[in-house]
């Protein structure tokens, strides 16, 4: 349900009130753009991508009905514009061109780089290891925190669908870290931080 | 409950959206069998890790641009 300061802005927004839609957008850039890194794993790809998102989202505001909410509705515009960037590229944007440089035996690394290494880590294997429909749903549950419901809606899947792809996206991305070379940078989190990321 | 079904359940069992029967009988297959719990587990772990997946700040402004561009289209 959408707030109800949100519904003002979006009113407002729809009117041609620039302010308030930049108000409005403010809001949601950050998560666009962190959207679109997942979802590509390239910071080039989500800049070009979040832009062309918020063009498009500012020339289909007249047609937003208040139905979602205006985050899921922003997704599904992010979504489809993923999907048609996905279709202009060859099939090999999904083959995994690049070595993880796996810390050399002995070395014991800063905890403040492995964190880093984490970071690249996981969105290596979202982007090179995840086929789309699963990387897609990962990362809208557990990267963006959408419900199942929202999820359905947004990706157009019934809702059965979404549980059993997202079980299926999630055991995935467990066996690239557990049979992945990511596994090293696990075990040396583990070593160093937490304690919480033993697999 | 035998494994099979059960491992259909652990993402919703993670996740908290299971309802009250489903829950009662996943959790009674978890306490009698250790291969699900590790399995459940190690999900839940790997979980984890996604989630230390941090938020980055925005490259730059998209308002602007995005405005700008509807100007143009006028």
């Amino acid at each position: 349900m959408e707030e109800t300061g949100n519904i003002t802005l979006i009113e407002k927004a729809k009117r041609g009130d620039e302010e308030a839609f930049n108000d409005l957008f403010e809001r949601e850039q950050k998560c666009l753009f962190n959207l679109m890194l997942q979802l590509t794993g390239d910071v080039a790809a989500a800049d070009d991508l979040t832009q062309e998102a918020f063009v498009k989202a500012y020339r289909k505001l007249a047609s937003f009905r208040l139905q979602a909410s205006f985050r899921t509705w922003l997704t599904k515009i992010a979504i489809n514009i993923f999907r048609n960037e996905l279709r202009k590229k060859a099939r090999h944007s999904t083959l995994c061109l690049e070595e993880i440089p796996v810390p050399a035996d002995g070395d014991r690394p800063e905890r403040v780089v492995i964190k880093g290494e984490l970071q690249w880590c996981i969105l290596h294997n979202l982007r090179y290891h995840l086929p789309k429909k699963y990387r897609e749903v990962l990362v809208l549950r557990d990267l963006q925190n959408l419900s199942y419901k929202e999820i359905s809606g947004v990706l157009g899947w019934s809702l059965s669908r979404t549980k059993t792809n997202l079980h299926r996206a999630r055991r995935m991305f467990r066996g690239q870290f557990i049979n992945g070379r990511c596994k090293a940078f696990t075990d040396d989190y583990l070593c160093i931080c937490e304690g919480i990321l033993s697999l | 409950m035998n494994c099979s079904e059960a491992k259909a359940f652990f993402s919703e069992h993670l996740d908290g959206t299971l309802n009250k029967k489903s829950r009662a009988a996943i959790r009674r297959h978890l306490e009698s069998c250790s291969n699900c719990r590790a399995d459940c587990e190690s999900l839940m772990k790997s979980l984890k890790i996604l989630k230390k997946l941090k938020e980055v700040s925005c490259p730059r402004d998209y308002r602007t641009a995005a405005s700008k561009k509807k100007r143009g289209k006028r």
